[in-house]
């Protein structure tokens, strides 16, 4: 888990950048190139395209800069316009179909005693990619990249208590899943 | 069948927002029933192991492709970064061909000679956004200066050159009694346009490319370009003044002393 969360040092570099020094542009992309570039690679399920999205949401910020209002935190609003573009391309893409029931999907277990940290991770990584958009989407955002239940709100534009409630659900979901695959008991 | 509420209230605990009152509610049902406490402790291992699968590392390339990518965004399409003040005006630069640089100066020359109707400059010309304030620190050095003076005194004024942290700004003020075309042309290898302010309403519309930037100005004013780039480039700027499509000015910069 890694978190990006420094509200304070994401104020100083915008204001940095409002002034002019695009130093600080470059540090605003170091600092959150890793998690966007994850999130959208868990919603697109693609390298490449998550990395046109991460390159989009970057040209974005860059363009609304000086229309960003700092009452809200950096990282929400970031976090906002890469599920705003991951969203939409996904919407685009069309290649969910199959997960929009909500429904558990169950699957033949492996056959596979033992897995390494790598093959386990894979499993994960694979289950999650199962689940619904809206439901990866808090799965990755609260294992992931640590956020609490009222920054997903936040992010996600819905109340507090959806949050919870599609949380809870995709915990069941991959439980069943990975259950399924004899990952987990 | 597990009630809903139990498998509330044990992501709840799970996450370690549950209440006192939640957790004792909890332990209460995970004790009466063996299946509602093989479940928890089955979605705990799930949890678990979603909190200690690692972050992968982006692509190597990813960095320098979002970097070139704001580069090629600003040469584009310069954003205005500065705080907005009211009492200023402001615009974004748009890449106009040429061909509509020369139709801008004749529209401009055409209003300037249509100045007693109403409403025919105002359709014509760039829409001005809201505003600038200052985007410079009080940390500047002056790398060098070009005086303008025409033959036929039409026009006046010069343009500095000076560093200003990793910036490089030119400030243009000239005083024109008729319209002129200027041009200022940087390296483009060495430096790229950041963004374009303007001090009062002479300057009238805008072009830039990788090279250079252009503008129409009448009357007195100016404007400050700001370039990301180095200092050692400030000695190729070139400045030069059209007057009806004639060339009448251009300059180099004398270097600072």
């Amino acid at each position: 888990m890694s978190s990006v969360k420094d509200p304070n040092a994401d104020a100083i570099l915008v204001r940095q950048c409002l002034a002019g020094d695009s130093r600080a542009f470059d540090a605003l992309v170091r600092k959150y190139e890793k998690p966007l570039y994850h999130l959208a690679l868990r919603m697109t399920r693609d390298r490449d395209d998550a990395m046109d999205i991460v390159q989009g949401v970057f040209v974005k910020v860059y363009q609304k800069l000086d229309s960003y209002d700092d009452k809200h935190e950096f990282f929400s609003w970031i976090y906002r316009i890469t599920i705003n573009e991951s969203i939409n391309f996904t919407n685009r893409a069309k290649r969910n179909e199959e997960y929009q029931s909500g429904e558990s999907v169950v699957l033949a277990p492996t056959q596979e005693a033992a897995r390494s940290a790598e093959a386990l991770s894979e499993e994960i990584i694979e289950a999650i990619e199962m689940l619904k958009p809206d439901y990866r989407m808090v799965i990755v955002l609260k294992h992931y990249h640590d956020f609490s239940y009222q920054e997903m709100a936040d992010v996600l534009g819905v109340p507090e208590k959806t949050v919870k409630s599609r949380l809870f659900t995709a915990r069941q979901q991959l439980k069943d899943i990975l259950t399924a695959r004899g990952i987990t008991e | 069948m597990i009630e809903p509420k139990v498998i509330d209230l044990m992501n709840l605990a799970i996450d370690g927002v549950a209440s006192p009152r939640e957790r004792a509610e909890l332990e209460k049902a995970l004790a009466a029933d063996p299946t509602t406490r093989s479940y928890y402790e089955s979605l705990a291992r799930v949890v678990e192991k979603l909190n200690h699968d690692p972050m992968p590392e982006p692509p190597a390339e990813l960095e320098p492709r979002i970097l070139d990518a704001v580069q090629r965004e600003s040469v584009r399409r310069p954003v205005q970064m500065a705080p907005v003040r009211k009492g200023f005006f402001s615009f974004k630069l748009r890449p106009w061909s040429t061909f509509g640089l020369g139709l801008a100066a004749g529209v401009l020359i055409f209003a300037v000679i249509q100045q007693g109707r109403p409403g025919m400059w105002s359709a014509r010309t760039v829409d001005p956004g809201s505003v600038s304030g200052s985007m410079v620190s009080d940390e500047r050095a002056t790398l060098g200066s070009i005086p303008v003076e025409t033959d036929k005194g039409t026009v006046s004024g010069a343009a500095t050159i000076e560093e200003q942290g990793s910036n490089m700004v030119v400030r243009l003020r000239l005083q024109s009694t008729v319209p002129i075309e200027w041009h200022v042309d940087f390296d483009g290898d060495s430096w790229s346009l950041l963004r374009v302010e303007r001090e009062g309403t002479a300057t009238a519309a805008f072009a830039a490319n990788r090279t250079s930037v252009q503008g129409l100005q009448t009357g007195e004013g100016g404007v400050t370009l700001v370039f990301h780039g180095t200092r050692d480039a400030a000695q190729a700027v070139v400045l030069k003044l059209l007057q009806a499509g004639e060339p009448v000015f251009e300059g180099r910069p004398t270097a600072a002393r």
